[in-house]
This record gives C-alpha cells, structure tokens and sequence, in this order.
C-alpha cells in the first residue's frame, strides 16, 4: 500500500510485519478506550481557608439508555439514584489537585466533555487568574465552558441533583442553553479580564434545596478579583447595556386603568455613545427594544394605535429605571466597568482613551455620566387585539 | 555540473503554471493558517490581520526567482549558481542546500510540536515527525508531478472545508473588536509582519519549481495570483481570529483550533479540532513536500547525480533528525521566527538572489539553454 | 515483471534444446501438405493421438477420390457438415483430382472454406473447431468454416445491472462480443484487430478502437504491451491485466473491465481501447482514470440532475466505505472530545462492559463481515442469501448480547458494508475492502494523525499512479476543468460536447445541441 516499495520480498515482510505490530506498540500511547476514561462533565474550583486550591470534579456515570433495569443492576437504574460521583481534593495549584484526584481514581481524568465550571466565593474573592491560566492552557480543556460562581461551595452545588436528571451539570447547562443570559464562557472571561475593561461578570448559581438550583444575579470581577456581587434585577439590567438582551417578560400597570399588561420583549438593541466634551466625558445609552403583547388585563383594546403608545410609554421608564438602578450600582458599588463603555471610549476616542485607560475603573468609570434613551416599540398585540373575555 | 547544462533534466515530471503556483501558495500559507495571528498578534494586536498586506512584500523573491530563471532557463539556483561565481557560487548553492533542510526541519518540527502538544501528547515525537517524512519522502520519489497532483487534490478540498468553517464561525464573531484601527499607528503593524513576511519570503522556492513549468510565459501571472492569494487567506484567518478571539488572539499559539473549537454546527458537533486536524495535515503535507522535494532535488544537483529519487528517503532521516535538535522548545522556535528568523530568511532568500542576479548581469553570464524548454 | 523474465529464460533454453513438448508453433509444423492423402493422414493422427474427441472420417468424393474430414465433435456443426458438405461431395461425380479445386470454389454450398497449405495451419483450424477436408492427390486441404461451439446466449450482465438502459451483456465467446459491439457501432471506422496469446490456449485477443477517435499513442502502447506477452494460457483476461498494468503492486484497478456492451462503445467512443478476450465475457477498456470507476452506466440514461445527485452520493459512499470504521476508532479513541456529549455517554454505556479495545473490536467485526460474504458469494445460490441473513442477524446481535463487541461498532460495520456494495465497479470494491485494513490500523494506532497520513498515502500513491501513460486522478489532479462534467457533476448530453482530453478528436458533436421549445413550437 505503502507506495515507496522496498525491493525483496523479505524487506516487504519484515515491513508488513512491522505495520501489523504497529496496533500492539501504542497501547501505552495515546488510546483511550471509552471505559477507561471518567468522563468528567463539570470542575468545581474554590480556595480553602488555609490557602490550598480544592478541585472538584463531576464524573458522569454512562448507563445505557432504554435498558435500566438490566444493564444498571442495583445502582444506577430505576428512580432517583444518580449516574455521577463527586470527588474532590486539594493542592497548591489546580494540576497537583487534579493529580490527586488522578491518585483516588481507576479511570483517566477526561475533561474533554466538561461542560460547567463553578468557582467557589473564596477563590473568586481571592483572585482567579490561576484557574484561567490552567484553563486557557490545557489543551484537553474546553474553552467554551460555562462559568459560575456560587457562594457556598461546588461540591454542594454538584451533588444537587433534579429529580429526572441523570447530574447536576445537566440542570445546569440546560438553564444556560434556554436562556442565554448566562452564557458566560471560559474563552468570555479570558476575553473581558483582559480587555479594555479590565472586568468581568459572571453568573452565580445558588443552591435552593437539596434538588433545585437557581441562578441569584451575577459576580462581578474587577481583574480577576471578584468584587461585587449583583442580585438579579440588577444583573437583569446588565445584560440589557451588555446587548444581550434574551426574550424575557415585563409586567406593567398604565396609569387609570385596572389590571397588569404583560409584554415579552422579543428583540433588544442597546447602543453605547460616548462623549468626551472637554474635561466631562458623558456616555449616552440607547435601548431600542421591540415588544409583543402577552397578556392584557385591562379593558383597554389594543385596536387603537394610541392604546399600544400608552403601553409603552410605562414601559420605557419601568426599563429606564431597571438600567439606571444597575448603572448606579455598578459604577459606585462594584467600580467595574462590566458595562463594556471602556470599550466604546477606546473605540470612538483612541487618543483620550490612552490617557484614561490605566485609571479607568478607579477614577474615571464611577464619574461617567450616563445619560439613558429607551424606546419600547410594540409590534404584535398577540392574536387578538381585544381584552378576551369581555362583552363588546 | 555544467555537462548536465545542455542535456537531459534530472525532473522528468513538468507541472502547469497555476500547479506551481498553489503549491507554492500552500508553501507560503501552510503553517501560517494555524498559527495566524499568534506572533503577528503580539505585536499589531488588533490590527494584526493587516500584517500580511505589509508582509507580502516579502514576496518580491519570487519575481527575484523569476528573473534568475530567466535568465537561466531550465536551471536551478544550484545549477546557476557556480556558473555565475565559480567555486564561491557551488558553496553558495550548497547554503542553499542546509538552509532548506533547515527550513522543512522547522516546518517539521512545528507540525510534530502541534500534533505532540495538542492531540498525542504520549506519542513519540520521532514517530510523529517519522509518519509524515515518510509519506513526503513517498511523494518525493514519485516526483514533482506526484506531489503537486497530491497536493492538488488534498489542499483544494481542506480549503474549500476550511472556508465553510470559516463561515460558520459567523455566529461567534464579534465585528467591534477590529475597532480602532491603526490606533498606535503603522509601527506595530510592520513589527508584526516580521513573522508572516518570512513565509512569504519562501516564494524564492520558485527558483527550484520554475526550469519545470510547462507554460512559461503563465508563470509570473500565476505568481502574483498565488501571492494574492495568500494575502487575502492571511489577512481572512486573521480577521477571524480577530473576530472571534478578540484581545485573546495573541493567547493562543494555534488561533485556528481555538476559533474551531467554539464552533457548534447544529448545537450538535463541537470541539471538531481533531477533523481540522486531519484537513490541516494535508496542507501541511504538501508544504513538508515542497521543501522535501527541493532538499532531495538541490542535493541531486549539487552532488552531480543523474537521479534524485532514490536519495528522498535518506534525506528525510536527515529531516527527522534535524528536527529533533532544530530547536530545544516551541518558545525558541516561535522566537526565531519572529525574529532573527527574518534576518536569515531574506538573506537567503532576497538578498543573495538579488546578488547573484546583479553579478549575473556584470559578468553577463547567461544560460547555455534557449527559452522554452522540452515539454 | 522478475517472474517473467525468469520464464522467458526458461524458455529460451527449451527452444535451444528442441524441445518437444512445444507443439503449436514448431517448425515442423511449417510444412505443406502432402498430395497423398495416407501422408497427411498420418501426420494428422500422429499430432492427434490420444486425442478422443478429434473425429477422421474417410469418405469417397464421388465414390471414387479418397478423403478425409478431421473435426471435433461439438465444435463442428455437424448438420451443416453433413447436408452442406458431405452429401454435395459424396454426390458428386468428380474423377479428376484437377476438377476438385473448381469445384470447391463453384459448388460447395459453404460460405467459409479457405484452401490451407500446411499442417500447422490445419491443425490450427481443427482445434479452433472448423473441420478440415483433405483429398487425395490434391496438395492442400479445405478449411470449413462451420465451427458451432456450446456458448451461453446473451444475457443481462449480473454484476452491473441497470433500469434503465441496455440489457446485453458480452458473453464468453469473442466473436459473439465483436459482433455486439459492430452492431452498437456501424461505422468502417471501427477497427478490430486479432491476435492469439497463449502458447497453448490460443486464445483470440481482439484490440478495438475507433480510428481518428483513439488516442494513437494508447494504441501502440496496448499493441506493444499485449505483444510482449508469452505465457502458457490465458483463461480470464485478468491474465491479460495483470500483464499489461502500469504499476502491478497498486490495489488500484488500472484497466476498466466490464460486461456491459453499451460502457464498452460509450468508452470506445470516448477515444478509448478495448481489449476482447476469447473465453471472457469481461471486457477491458484503458485507459482508465479514476472517477470512472464510480460512475455506472446508467448515470447517462437518467436525467442530469438525478445522476449528478447519486454521484455525489456515490462519492460519499466510496468515502465511507474505506474510512468509516478507521474513522470511527480514531475518534472514539483518540478524539472522545469531537463526539456530541450525549452520543458519546451512550457510547460509553455500549462500551462500559467490552473487554476489546474498540480498534480490535472493529476489526474483529470487520473480518467476520468479510468472512460473510465471502462465504454468501461462494455458497451456493440456495443457501446464499440464509447464511448472510442469519449472520447478520445472529452474529451481530449474539456477539452485542454476549458483549464481545458493542452495538454502535456493529453498526459501522454494516454501513461499510452497505456503502461498499454501493460502488459500481466491483473491481474497486476489492481494493476498498483491502485498503480498510491497513487505514484501520494506522486509526486505531494514531488516530487522526495516522487517519490522514494514511488517507494522504493513498492519494500520493494514486497521484503516481498511471494508465496507459493518463494520468489517473485527471481531471481532478491534474486538473482539468474541461472535464468535471462528467466527473464532479453529469452534465447533460448537450453540454458534454467534448471528448476527454485523451482523444485527438475533439468534440463529440456538433454545436448548439440544446434543445428548446423554439425549434418545435407549440402545438
């Protein structure tokens, strides 16, 4: 096959013979048979009180779908049992933690489908440069794992399981697949701890009861130090300067009228404009956000076009204020600029920029004047223009 | 030497215009796609992708191979070398000689170190780098025709594959990172085309391909196409990267796997480096092979021999060597190329070119051969 | 190429030593004929003793001039022999030896009967199954054209089957096929040249071509090949392949061999040789490049836009039929990290019992795949189809059940089955089937890695491959744009004006061959 040929039918065999023994040789390289490896699906990571790293990890436990009964035994099959394990350990740095784990394990550490990583408070309190620089080098790691932070520790929030869910990672993951609100990824915050900024957000995971998780609002990091942490109204109202708005209901009430109009904004777009007027320097915050109607429980018929306008105008403000209540706190609290308004300096005043940049979240950021615009346009009252239920 | 001038050529095999000039496209590229931005990145930071429009003046050397040729149809530098400088002119052809054994031992060395550090950590680099010297070593001895056929029929589809992944890494870009522009001006832009010009500087190899090109008068056209060609592949992979690492480009030592692995087709397939991987290989493959091709043909013609097949798989035991101690790391070897790398690159392949070519035309010494030869 | 040298040597040394076991093309044999016929007699039943099918019958040619025919029985038509021949030469009232000459040629109702002067040219025309006539005081003898061999009818070619199109298939006799193809082919212009290769066998080999079509230089290099060879018997003509290749280490078929008449004149018409093979219903069209081993006939009878699909489907087939297994372990032992996460944990739960590490379970499965069919094609016809269904069946689930082997590696298994069987050269099936093993290995040893490398082995080797002096990957590499369309995509018959490149004959047919609702109008 090989197409440079060897002369002799005795080279040819000793080269056969070779290529059949090449199969034997790389056992001990790199193949990794699937029920050698753990699979690994989540990584918790979080400093102790006395300063060591403790790695966490969440191993996924394969069992054959549709064939419980047999194929499971006692363990894994039937009704809440889970398919994982948790393990953890400590160490000076990540690798000799894992190495650790590595010790108490029969199986290979396999991180290539590791889908959530959750950092502990203490760590994210006390600096996560080292986390990131393990993650962003490992080449087995994937950087589009999602981050969260949780204030009691990892392992807790790993061994939450929802009933119907074979591990915790996987209630987890699907929150962030639905809404995208916390799609935080390692590569994110790589990205924004080095960035113009020199911030970054990321999601907080708390644990409710023994099988729900929820998401409480969001951390927020100045380098790589986590500074603040924002409840969730407020980090709400992050992810509407950060542009990433996600389909999300607001309730409101119109001035004379009875009953709540409920809209689902389906489509939010946020600008920054910056200004520098000589020593004042000015941002300007544009929301442009499309609504749809999703409930009227009003009397009010949405056949009337000035109707739809008088929706509206409550809307904008109830957003104006959710904007500005989280500007405020974020420039004066926290002193972080997650809002990404260094980026739109940097961008529209290069030269100002370089002069601001190396005292920007300390001087310059809590001082902006943030001027905020909102415009609520609705598109579609639903299916019916009229209050449903009522007499004509 | 000289009694080989008249008569037969030790490459039977001859290419067309556009063959020469994807090959030396692939040369050119090869490396740079998987590492773009990485170095350029470092210095240019988000200006980086327009680093290879800089660079690609580099890409003067093959116009410099073109004149050579010109004047020395159907010859080598090898071969023309010690007819314009005697003696002094064979020790410069065997310079040419090492550097390109040095060269394709970077290029190895590079592909072993990716392989190695990102795919088969456990695996015995000798055998990595053995694999594909040996496939090349193949090509090589099928001649010049197996290898731009190889090349022709595995790159074209890696790229068009590439290009697709490309496209579907739309949905992770971010546009705004390319802004400002040119903010701390030109300067760091011409630092960091530093290392993207030496891969353009390789054009030079066109001196080894051009005495087989079937249509001669094509060949400068197809130059400047393959020339283009590489600027807008350079300047997109970098945009790319641009887009979807941001300030992380300069980070990661293989952009192209890093951007590949945030791609998700269909919320299905992720993490499908190892497919780039395997697309990447062929590319790499055929670069390997050009400068294989060109050692094995240079030694050929330095030693005098009347065949340069059997010597293809010697030499590239010597390449598997050479490779092993090319380097003591991946940081050196990155080091190099970003900066003494330069300096050696266009020496040899502008600088010296340039020489022989004003020396050439002092002593007005020209090929015995007339324009147009067999085909 | 060692081995023939080695028997042209020995044989060499045979005919300095005057061997006797060489009797077809002694030059003993070069003698004429004697008048005598007791003379001719004898020398015939010396060449034919022991010979117990070879029939003498002595007769009187009007009562009164001895004779002889010598014919074997079943190749001769022995009705014609009788009423065309016997009966009008018993009858006649000849009694001049010097009459017998005119009246061969005037009334003798036979269309072939050719005087013969020499024995070697008797002996020639008898075991060909034409019957000699030899008579008494005339120095030569009358060869009767009135062979009538066993052979099969025309029937559909087995192996290539088609909907739509052309139901004839070549049978085993050459002179059958040479009159398919004249009659596919109606033009002076198409040539058909014989010769016999076999020292013992005989066999007629006929070379076809259309002149003004073919490429020249093919041609003498086919003559040139075939002439060269000398060995005992060609039975099949892969005897004749196996002698005429470019490279004969490649797995790769060089020469297109098939039984179908219409590919045979679409390849002719093409620019391209064709050899026939007496005693082989295959016949070998060159030269051969690699895209036409995946088209099949039928893709030029259907609609273009359906045979462009089904090639391209084709095409992904081809590909998986050589790589999915290799694939299949490079990326679940090397490359977990590519598999969708939840395809890969029911993976792991297929696995989490199996002893084999998956290369060796695949390959395990591989062979036992091979094993089947080629138990299925080897069995008889009866009980063919029970061994494959109920291996399939019990094979793959027992040995699931049993866990030697996990599910998702008997499934691409079949699916390598499956797409192997969906190439239309079966020739290339072979080679798809052997070169698995080795891609399999280097998979299962360096994953990706040894997957591309090898995949890239591959093409370097077809990249150096050639046929009859065309390159074999053309019109891909080197690349020729001319000549996609039959090759990436169909084009439809009015676009494909050009012949390949290989023919010095242009273009196919004449401009503008588009139809158009504005030549007929409406009605």
């Amino acid at each position: 096959m090989r197409p440079e040929r060897l002369k002799g039918a005795g080279k040819r065999a000793l080269c056969l013979l070779l290529m059949a023994s090449l199969p034997i040789l790389p056992g001990c390289w790199d193949r990794k048979e699937l029920n050698e490896i753990a699979l690994i699906r989540a990584v918790g990571i979080d400093r102790t009180e006395d300063g060591q790293i403790e790695v966490t990890i969440l191993q996924a436990i394969p069992v054959r779908a549709g064939t419980g009964g047999e194929g499971g035994g006692g363990g894994g099959g039937g009704g809440g049992g889970s398919q994982q394990m948790v393990l953890s350990a400590r160490g000076i740095t990540i690798p000799e933690a894992k190495a650790k784990l590595q010790e108490k394990m029969g199986r290979r550490i396999f991180t290539g489908h590791q889908e959530l990583v959750v950092l502990g408070k203490r760590l994210a309190k006390t600096g996560i440069r080292e986390a990131l620089d393990f993650f962003a080098r490992f080449p087995g790691f994937r950087k589009d794992a999602f981050l969260f932070v949780t204030e009691s520790s990892p392992k807790e929030i790993f061994e939450t399981v929802a009933p119907g869910e074979p591990t915790a990672t996987e209630t987890l993951y699907k929150m962030v697949k639905l809404e995208r609100a916390v799609d935080i990824t390692i590569m994110r915050v790589l990205q924004e701890v080095s960035g113009d900024a020199e911030a970054a957000v990321i999601p907080v995971v708390m644990k409710v009861n023994d099988t729900t998780l929820a998401l409480d609002g969001a951390a927020v990091f100045r380098g790589d130090k986590m500074v603040d942490h924002l409840d969730r109204k407020a980090a709400e109202g992050l992810l509407w300067i950060r542009n990433e708005f996600i389909s999300r209901i607001i309730n409101t009430r119109l001035p004379g009228e009875r009953g709540y109009v409920s809209l689902e904004v389906t489509r939010s777009e946020t600008e920054l404009i910056p200004k520098i007027e000589g020593k004042k320097r000015r941002i300007l915050l544009k929301v442009t956000a499309e609504d749809d109607v999703h409930f009227n429980g009003t009397r009010l018929s949405l056949y009337n076009p000035s109707v739809v306008d008088r929706i509206a105008r409550p809307m904008e403000r109830i957003l104006r204020d959710r904007i500005r209540r989280t500007v405020k706190k974020v420039q004066k609290k926290s002193r972080a600029d997650v809002l990404g308004f260094a980026r739109a300096f940097h961008r529209e005043y290069p030269e100002e920029w370089a002069k601001m940049k190396d005292h920007w979240n300390e001087q310059v950021f809590p001082r902006l004047d943030v001027d905020i615009q909102v415009r609520v346009h609705i598109r579609r009252p639903g299916v019916t223009d009229r209050p449903a239920g009522l007499p004509e | 030497m000289k009694m080989k001038g008249g008569t037969g050529m030790i490459e039977r095999g001859r290419i067309s215009a556009g063959q020469m000039a994807l090959i030396l496209y692939v040369g050119c590229v090869g490396v740079k796609i998987l590492t773009a931005p990485h170095l350029a990145a470092k210095w240019a930071g988000r200006d980086m992708w327009l680093t290879p429009l800089v660079a690609a003046v580099s890409g003067v050397s093959f116009y410099v191979a073109l004149k050579l040729h010109r004047r020395f149809p159907g010859e080598t530098i090898i071969q023309y070398s010690p007819r314009i400088l005697g003696w002094f002119g064979k020790g410069i052809a065997l310079l040419y000689w090492i550097v390109y054994i040095h060269a394709c031992s970077f290029v190895i060395r590079y592909y072993a170190d990716l392989v190695n550090g990102v795919f088969l950590p456990e695996t015995p680099p000798a055998v990595v780098m053995g694999g594909m010297a040996l496939v090349c070593a193949a090509a090589v001895r099928g001649g010049l025709e197996t290898i731009v056929r190889s090349a022709q029929f595995l790159t074209v589809p890696a790229f068009a594959i590439l290009v697709i992944f490309t496209v579907l890494s739309s949905t992770e870009w971010d546009v705004e990172n390319l802004f400002p522009i040119l903010e701390r001006g030109i300067g760091p832009v011409v630092r960091g085309a530093v290392n993207p010009s030496i891969w353009f500087s390789e054009y030079f190899l066109a001196a080894f391909l051009l005495p087989y090109v079937k249509e001669q008068d094509k060949a400068g056209r197809w130059g400047a196409v393959a020339i283009v060609g590489s600027i807008l592949t350079l300047t997109v992979f970098d945009l790319i990267s641009v887009f979807v690492l941001g300030n992380q480009s300069a980070t990661f030592l293989y952009p192209l796997f890093e951007t590949v692995r945030l791609i998700s087709l269909a919320g299905f397939f992720e993490h499908i480096d190892a497919f780039i991987l395997a697309m990447w290989l062929t590319i790499i493959f055929a670069k390997i092979c050009l400068f294989q091709y060109v050692a094995v043909l240079g030694s050929a013609q330095w030693l005098g021999l009347s065949d340069y097949k059997p010597l293809s798989l010697p030499i590239a035991f010597i390449l598997v060597a050479v490779s092993i101690w090319t380097a003591p790391n991946l940081s050196f070897l990155n080091r190099f190329l970003d900066g003494e790398g330069v300096f050696y690159s266009h020496l040899v392949q502008v600088v010296i070119p340039l020489g022989l070519l004003a020396v050439a035309g002092i002593r007005k010494v020209k090929g015995t051969r007339e324009e147009g030869n067999a085909s | 190429m060692s081995r023939f040298r080695g028997f042209r040597k020995r044989r060499k040394r045979k005919n300095s030593g005057n061997d006797p076991d060489i009797p077809s093309t002694g030059e003993d044999l070069q003698v004429t004929l004697h008048p005598e016929l007791e003379k001719n007699r004898r020398v015939m039943k010396d060449m034919f003793e022991r010979c117990c099918d070879v029939t003498f019958r002595p007769f009187r040619i009007g009562k009164k001039i001895e004779a002889e025919i010598v014919y074997i029985d079943n190749m001769a038509d022995i009705e014609e022999l009788n009423d065309h021949a016997l009966a009008p030469l018993m009858k006649a009232s000849l009694t001049h030896p010097e009459e017998i000459e005119r009246f061969l040629r005037e009334e003798l109702p036979v269309v072939s009967a050719k005087p013969v002067q020499t024995f070697d040219e008797c002996v020639k025309q008898v075991v060909a199954g034409d019957p000699v006539l030899f008579i008494d005081g005339w120095d030569r003898a009358l060869n009767l054209g009135l062979r009538k061999w066993e052979k099969r009818g025309v029937t559909e070619p087995e192996s290539e089957p088609v909907i739509r199109g052309s139901k004839e298939g070549f049978i085993e006799s050459a002179l059958s096929n040479t009159s398919l193809l004249r009659r596919r082919i109606q033009s002076p212009q198409f040539k058909m040249e014989e010769m016999r290769l076999g020292r013992y066998t005989q066999t007629r080999v006929i070379v076809a071509y259309i002149e003004g079509v073919v490429n020249e230089g093919v041609l003498d290099e086919v003559k040139r090949r075939l002439e060269r060879i000398d060995i005992d018997g060609v039975l099949e003509s892969g005897y004749i392949e196996e002698l005429i290749e470019d490279n004969p280490y490649s797995p790769f078929p060089q020469i297109n061999v098939t039984e179908r008449v219409d590919t045979v004149a679409a390849d002719l018409l093409s620019g391209r040789v064709a050899i026939i093979t007496d005693g082989s219903p295959g016949v070998m069209t060159m030269p051969l490049n690699f895209p036409t081993l995946l088209q099949a006939a039928e893709d030029y009878y259907v609609r273009f836009t359906y045979a462009t699909a089904v090639r391209w489907l084709r095409y992904l087939l081809f590909f998986f039929s050589l790589t999915a297994p290799s694939f299949y372990v490079a990326t679940i032992t090397f490359h977990p990290e590519a598999v969708p996460t939840e395809q890969l944990f029911n993976f792991a739960a297929a696995r989490e019992k199996i002893p084999l590490p998956t290369f060796i379970e695949a390959l395990l499965m591989e062979i036992a795949f091979e094993a089947l069919r080629e138990a299925g094609l080897r069995l008889p016809k009866i009980v063919g189809p029970a061994v494959s269904i109920v291996g399939a069946l019990i094979i793959g689930e027992a040995a699931v059940t049993a866990g030697l082997v996990s599910a998702p590696v008997v499934i691409v298994v079949a699916i390598t089955g499956i797409a192997s069987f969906s190439i239309p050269r079966y020739a290339l099936g072979f080679t798809m089937r052997v070169l698995r093993f080795p891609l399999l290995i280097l998979s299962g040893s360096f994953g990706m890695v040894g997957f591309s490398l090898g995949l890239i082995a591959l093409v370097v080797h077809l990249a150096t491959l050639r046929s009859f002096g065309a390159p074999y990957l053309a019109p891909l590499a080197p690349f020729r744009s001319q000549e996609l369309k039959d090759a990436l995509w169909r084009s439809p018959r009015w676009k494909m004006d050009q012949r390949p490149r290989l023919s010095p004959n242009e273009y196919r047919q004449s401009p503008d061959q588009k139809p158009g609702p504005e030549q007929g109008g409406e009605r």
